[in-house]
């Protein structure tokens, strides 16, 4: 099935199984771009760590989805931010469906109450790891239930700042 | 840049993260160093600052009103570029006019002051007048 999406470039993957039908990771990445030496997992986080074969850079790439559930997620907001400040030096990426958007603005529809709490915890963790949200450019949400009233920015990519550093461009993955 | 592209059979869109590009999109202001020079920029800047109203969190906020900015310094832009060469004109007249009248006459202080701030000026018209990509 990977090959059917990603064609002939040489790759590596790992992944970790859906519960149900969701919370299932993949991760993919070209072997001839980067060196992955080490995968890991909890809860529904998939970690691959590794370098960039050019600039020899060490990379940390994590693959998350996030729980509806608000305990489950501060949960894993906690573990997660205390995983990233572990790795403060290194090229971190963090990405994924975080099932929360950040503002009232990042989502549009009926009959869904916006929480605050929520959203503060998200905004909360965003600052505490340090972690940069780009800009989306082509649209303004990420996540549309198909009935053209509800969409939200629920998926996003998070950098830490060394991914930024003009001095260590990684180049687009 | 985070790229979305098009949805398929997924409720969510598939996102592209470029990191080698310097684009972060769209620009929400833009500023020639220029019009500083203006005497009433600054208050117009101000001003027009403080009148916007804009409710929402603080990013939000900011970015509506560096939008909203750039529109209001579009027209001032305009109107402060109106007849450029008329302007230019004036001043390479008035620099003509001292530097002719230099080379018989030493300039006193007030018309050497002057002369010097001409081409202050002519510098920054010629700025203004350059067009600007919005």
């Amino acid at each position: 099935m990977i090959k059917a999406i990603w064609g002939d470039a040489p790759y590596g993957s790992s992944f970790q199984p859906s519960v149900g039908t969701s919370g299932g990771l993949i991760t993919v990445w070209n072997n001839s771009l980067i060196n992955v030496w080490s995968s890991t997992s909890f809860d529904h986080v998939l970690v691959i760590s590794g370098s960039v074969i050019l600039t020899g850079e060490n990379i940390v790439i994590i693959n998350v989805y996030a729980s509806c559930d608000m305990v489950a997620k501060r949960n894993l907001w906690e573990r997660l931010t205390s995983f990233v400040a572990s790795k403060v030096d290194l090229c971190v990426c963090l990405y994924g469906d975080y099932n929360y958007d950040r503002c009232m603005e990042e989502r549009k529809g009926r009959g869904t109450v916006f929480r605050q709490m929520e959203a503060d915890m998200f905004n909360t963790f965003i600052a505490d790891t340090l972690l940069i949200d780009f800009p989306i450019c082509e649209c303004l949400f990420t996540w549309y239930r198909g009935d053209g009233i509800s969409m939200s920015r629920l998926d996003r990519f998070l950098l830490s700042e060394k991914w930024c550093d003009p001095c260590g461009s990684t180049g687009s993955l | 840049m985070t790229l979305a592209d098009q949805r398929g059979l997924s409720d969510h869109v598939p996102l592209v993260l470029h990191v080698d590009e310097a684009n972060w999109g769209p620009r929400p202001l833009r500023m020639l160093k220029c019009w500083a020079d203006y005497s009433g920029y600054s208050e117009f800047v101000h001003q027009k600052w403080a009148s916007f109203s804009v409710l929402g969190w603080g990013g939000y906020v900011l970015k509506q009103k560096l939008k909203m900015m750039k529109t209001s310094l579009k027209e001032w832009h305009q109107q402060h570029s109106q007849n450029m060469e008329g302007k230019i004109l004036l001043v390479k007249n008035r620099n003509s006019y001292f530097d002719s009248k230099a080379e018989t006459n030493a300039l006193v202080e007030e018309e050497a002051k002057e002369l010097q701030d001409l081409s202050v000026n002519l510098h920054s018209l010629s700025r203004v007048q350059c067009s600007i990509n919005w």
